[in-house]
């Protein structure tokens, strides 16, 4: 359990850190597996419907959403970089300060053992994904950002202690991908209308 | 110390200082003047080392200056440790004076010399003997005042008066500071001595924080703390040598000794922020001390540089140990302060011996710039091995002195950080900030060695230098030869500093560094491990042979020694990366004809940050401040009167 | 006795592991290979050479080969191997910075000889090891904060012996280590050992003007090194070999040396040498691993 959940972690920072966009992608991918897996370690959930929150969560985490984004980037032809407005060690060091005060926050959250790590865990991934939408300039990477952060919130309602309910999962996961959905749709969209991906120059959109 | 042994030792000190202008022959009045510095100093050491044995401090009366303050000497163990700082360094700098001070012999001013710096020396250690506010700053002004001379002796260079210009004002900002802080105290106490200061009741916390934020300011300038520090690269390299290992290795001690005094004698029961405070600035004065070195190409400069990161290591051993009393954990508060005391007599040791080596290559070299020099091992081997002995201990390898003391910080650091500390962050930080600044110190002094001591020469008059006259060997031999003692024995000086500062609550007995021992089997198991190699190289040698030849260039001839790598070359790589925070400027000029490229020139250069950024600023907004007040001042005396009468006025209304 | 036992198997055991290393990259290289003793080989013949002493060098560059060696053995007297008792037990922060005695005399060598070559990787291989000198700090409190019962002969002797595959935190700490293995032995990603143009090294542009005798003691040193920071993280990762009987545990340290190598050379194979401007990158994000493990180990 905790190693799964410090491999979620460290996926978290190589999804924030790293500069290229198809190894992001697969590591938003192994995120989404580890985050399937979750439910079925957590003992205390029933036998099916943790098993249906399993295949649920890697049905649409690690199979649809990265399907969707690798046929994204291979369709959109933009390039493997994910460029960035800030330099990777400036990036690599705000995670790492990110890092330290979520561990730093959730010391007073009140948890212990499993669910403090976890719920530090989560908040790291919230704040990397927020993070990767703040500084990335294409769109693509703007929604692996939204899919980490997706991810921790997850990760932090485990850690909470709340039970699985399963139609809730359901809705969120039905939520987040047509979410990525759209999004995929908007960058074709985008991309015919403007011959760029480039998020710093949406603001032309504005009257 | 007996009280009569007092006056003696300022006695030679003064005698030495005034007779050595009055004597006509140039040689002899060095000799005299710095002579007898050497000798007021071996007598103060001994009779302090031997002094310090006895308990309970000495309290010497003196002569009032002012008829409403009484005067003393006050010298606790704190006060004790300071002088044998002031002492040692002394003795070691004055001997080395005698034959530094020689090129000074056919001016004038060079007679001077010997007084202004008996009288730094002892206004130094009227400053840490000082048992009340008048005294103290006597001796503070004293101080400053002489080593202000002394860094404007060459004052037909222009560089010389405006680093002058600089810590002049510095100081004063200072003393200022100080002034305001003690007199804080004094609307507490009533009184001007330290011992009616001791722990004086500041209720409000306000005005806790004040008096230690204007302590900060005077002593934090006088030690060269970030980011009070931007008149030391300035004022130190532009002194004599021998005046810049004093101003260096003891001088901005004086500031530590302040702080050390303010916070752990003076203020009561100083809030854990204070401590916090004080780490960061120390970090910040380390990492960038050390940064703005690597940039260095001037020697002395960088030495400075490297006195403004050390301070940094210390105030980061003082912060933590405030920090630590505050929270209550008393043994690594004790660890800590011990060890920022130890690492302050350890960069005056080796400080004051790389500014003394550093003298000697400028008195073989004729320049400050290392990119001219080079080979220089070959030619100077005394100076040479001394000096890298004292790179290695600024770099903080074992086994030598730099190494003991930081070891001790971080040994209390960690002690401190462990489970259940109050701030295992802050103090982890500071551990890491510490192993980032020796990393960086260890790629300076391996460039500064590398580039003046070892390769080729790389200007005529480097290639003609050789080793200096005895009287300058044998203070940097001494001090190099501390250096390694005190690294392979620290619990020579670390055990007595263990003791040293009372703190309010009697703490629980410290196992005193039970590595005291393992240093010194670490440096004896290289010892031999190392020797039997060189034996074992030997003997190989001798069996298969050896044959010198030029460096391989790719089969080319090695044409000229400006081919070797430079320092600039050298820096670059660490000043690749940390070029977001330094900055660098670069111009780049070409000449062309038609399309050829004729001549190509390309500078870089690295500016102090809060020169440019913070006081210009201040320096700008003062002069417009200053241009609006003249206004005022028109000429017309009927206008002035008009002032006058306004300003009584306003006075008699509002404020009575 | 415990002590010439302790060295010999770094001694015997190093040049092994850069065999095996060399070997596991030809064969992912789908090439023939050196032999798995061919160091040894290479040191014998190394060690029947003279020397050729550059006229520029002064006495500092005689002495170097021989620091470099003593130091890095002395690294060794403290680092486990076979069992949890070392023949110097040290400080972590002594450990550390006495890394850095080596590396000042094989910089300066560098310098020394006035070549071009060595002061460039003089000047690369201090900047890398200044730049790993935090995760080194953080990794070692690290290990000292997991086995803080006898914190001065820490290292591994205060590790659980129960599989690390529980402790996340340590397994983080390994793969820092890992990380300084590569950036401190200069491994691929940082640097590449056997380039073959001067330009792009760091360790053999430094060491280029040494031969015979020296080259002998400063590649043993190497050598010695990577078996040193081998044996710390893979006694991080199997805490439990160290206290295995002696019969058992010889061979399980020449296991543990051997995989090691494996691991390098499967890595150096499969990764591209980085720019010199991103080593940076790669080291900070070894320290925010480090500082990671730390803040687990606090938070749990």
């Amino acid at each position: 359990m905790n190693t799964l959940t410090v491999l979620l972690l460290l996926l978290g920072i190589h999804l924030a850190v790293s500069e290229r966009i198809r190894p992001a992608i697969r590591s938003l991918a192994a995120q989404g597996f580890l985050l399937g897996l979750l439910p079925l370690l957590d003992s205390s959930g029933g036998g099916w419907r943790a098993a249906a929150l399993c295949v649920a969560t890697i049905g649409v985490k690690s199979v649809a959403i990265p399907a969707i984004l690798t046929r994204a980037v291979s369709r959109l032809d933009i390039g493997q970089e994910s460029e960035s407005l800030i330099s990777t060690k400036t990036t690599i060091l705000l995670t790492g300060a990110l890092t330290l005060s979520a561990f730093l926050a959730c010391t007073r959250f009140g948890l212990s053992g499993k669910d403090q790590l976890a719920a530090a865990a989560g908040l790291t991934l919230l704040f990397s994904g927020l993070l990767t939408m703040t500084t990335r300039v294409k769109a693509v990477s703007q929604v692996i950002g939204f899919v980490v952060l997706e991810n921790g919130i997850f990760l932090l309602g485990a850690a909470s202690g709340s039970e699985f309910t399963l139609p809730i999962e359901l809705g969120i996961f039905l939520d987040l991908f047509v979410a990525v959905f759209l999004m995929g749709i908007l960058m074709f969209k985008i991309q015919r209308a403007f011959t760029h991906m480039d998020v710093r120059k949406i603001h032309m959109l504005k009257d | 110390m007996p009280p009569a042994f007092v006056f003696v030792v300022a006695g030679t000190y003064l005698l030495s200082g005034i007779a050595a202008p009055l004597i006509r022959r140039p040689r002899l009045s060095r000799v005299v003047g710095f002579g007898g510095c050497a000798v007021a100093s071996f007598l103060g050491l001994t009779l302090t080392l031997v002094g310090s044995l006895q308990r309970g401090p000495l309290r010497l009366p003196l002569p009032a200056p002012v008829p409403w303050a009484a005067s003393e000497l006050y010298l606790d163990g704190l006060s004790a440790f300071f002088l044998v700082l002031v002492f040692l360094v002394g003795f070691f700098a004055s001997v080395y004076a005698v034959g530094y001070m020689r090129e000074f012999d056919k001016h004038r001013r060079g007679q001077a010399a010997p007084l202004l710096f008996s009288l730094l020396l002892l206004s130094m250690g009227l400053v840490v003997s000082a048992g009340d506010m008048l005294s103290f700053l006597l001796g503070w002004e004293g101080m400053s005042l002489s080593s202000y001379f002394l860094v404007v002796l060459e004052h037909e260079k222009a560089e010389a008066r405006r680093a002058g210009l600089i810590y002049l004002i510095a100081t004063h900002i200072g003393t200022g500071g100080i002034l305001v802080a003690f007199l804080s105290l004094e609307q507490h106490t009533g009184s001007f001595s330290f011992n009616a200061f001791a722990r004086v009741p500041i209720a409000d916390p306000a005005i806790l924080a004040a008096t230690f934020g204007f302590a900060l300011l005077g002593f934090g300038t006088k030690a060269g703390m970030f980011p009070f520090h931007i008149w030391l690269p300035y004022a130190h390299p532009e002194a004599p040598s021998p005046v810049s290992a004093i101003m260096s290795g003891v001088m901005i001690k004086m500031g530590v000794y302040g702080i050390v005094r303010f916070l752990f004698f003076l203020l009561p029961a100083p809030p854990p922020s204070f401590g916090g405070i004080l780490i960061l600035l120390g970090l910040l004065s380390g990492v960038f001390g050390v940064l703005y070195a690597i940039a260095q190409h001037d020697v002395k400069r960088l030495l400075a540089f490297h006195s403004v990161e050390n301070i940094g290591i210390i105030l980061v051993g003082i912060g933590a140990a405030s920090l630590c009393l505050a929270a209550g954990q008393l043994g690594p508060a004790r660890l800590l302060l011990a060890g920022g005391l130890f690492h302050s007599l350890n960069h005056a040791l080796f400080k004051g011996l790389l500014f003394l080596g550093g003298g000697a290559v400028f008195q073989g070299t004729h320049t400050r710039n290392i990119e001219k020099m080079g080979g220089l091992m070959r030619r100077m081997p005394l100076t040479g091995l001394t000096f890298l002995f004292g790179s290695l201990a600024i770099s903080a390898v074992p086994p030598l002195n730099g190494f003991a003391s930081e070891f001790a910080i971080y040994r209390g650091l960690w002690d401190a950080a462990g489970k259940g500390g109050s701030f295992p962050g802050l103090l982890i930080a500071a551990m890491a900030g510490l192993a980032l600044i020796g990393g960086l110190a260890f790629v300076c002094f391996v460039k500064v060695v590398g580039t003046v001591f070892l390769g080729n020469a790389r200007s005529p008059s480097a290639a003609a230098s050789r080793d200096p006259r005895m009287t300058m060997t044998f203070p940097m031999g001494g001090l190099a030869f501390l250096c390694l003692a005190l690294g392979v024995f620290p619990s020579v000086a670390l055990d007595p500093l263990l003791n040293l500062v009372p703190f309010a609550v009697p703490s629980p007995p410290v196992s005193v560094l039970p590595e005291g021992g393992k240093l010194a089997a670490v440096a004896a198991a290289l010892a031999f491990i190392i020797g039997c190699l060189v034996l074992l190289r030997f003997a190989l040698l001798r069996r298969n042979g050896k044959r010198d030849h030029g460096t391989w260039a790719c089969g080319f001839a090695y044409s000229t020694p400006r081919m070797q790598y430079t320092a600039t070359s050298f820096a670059d790589p660490v000043l690749h990366v940390f070029r977001g925070v330094l900055r660098p400027r670069s111009v780049r000029e070409e000449r062309l004809s038609g399309r050829f490229l004729l001549e190509m020139r390309y500078e870089t250069h690295i500016r102090d940050l809060f020169e440019n950024g913070l006081y210009l600023p201040i320096y700008r907004l003062f002069l417009r401040l200053a241009f609006l007040a003249r206004r005022l001042h028109t000429g017309h005396i009927h206008l002035y009167l008009g002032y006058i009468l306004g300003t009584v006025v306003i006075l008699l209304v509002l404020f009575h | 006795m415990d002590f010439l036992l302790h060295m010999t198997l770094y001694i015997a055991l190093a040049p092994l592991l850069s065999g095996v290393l060399r070997k596991t990259k030809a064969f992912l290289a789908c090439r023939q290979g050196a032999p798995v003793w061919q160091p040894y080989a290479d040191l014998w013949k190394l060690f029947h050479r003279g020397i050729v002493r550059s006229t520029s060098a002064s006495w500092l560059f005689d002495l170097s080969a021989p620091v470099v060696l003593g130091g890095t053995l002395v690294l060794a007297a403290a680092t486990p191997l076979h069992s949890r008792e070392v023949p110097l037990p040290m400080h972590f922060v002594l450990y550390i910075y006495l890394m850095a005695l080596p590396r000042f005399f094989q910089t300066l060598a560098g310098l020394d000889t006035g070549s071009a070559f060595g002061g460039l990787g003089a000047s690369r291989e201090a900047a890398v090891s200044a730049m790993a000198e935090p995760a080194l700090l953080l990794s070692m409190c690290g290990l000292a904060h997991l086995g803080a019962a006898d914190p001065l002969n820490m290292f591994l002797s205060g590790l659980p012996a129960e599989t690390a595959l529980r402790h996340p935190e340590t397994i983080l700490i390994a793969g820092t280590l890992f990380l300084l293995l590569l950036a401190e032995n200069s491994r691929i990603p940082v640097d590449d050992p056997a380039t073959h143009l001067e330009l792009t090294m760091i360790h053999e542009a430094m060491v280029l003007d040494h031969s015979g005798v020296d080259l002998g003691m400063i590649q043993l040193a190497s050598s010695v090194r990577l078996a040193v920071f081998s044996a710390l993280a893979s006694g991080v990762l199997f805490p439990k070999a160290l206290t295995l009987p002696v019969y058992l545990a010889l061979p399980a340290a020449l296991l543990r040396l051997s995989l090691f190598g494996v691991l390098i050379g499967a890595v150096e194979a499969g990764t591209a040498r980085m720019k010199l401007s991103r080593v940076a990158s790669f080291l900070m994000v070894a320290t925010v691993l480090a500082a990671i493990a730390l803040a687990l180990q606090y938070a749990g």
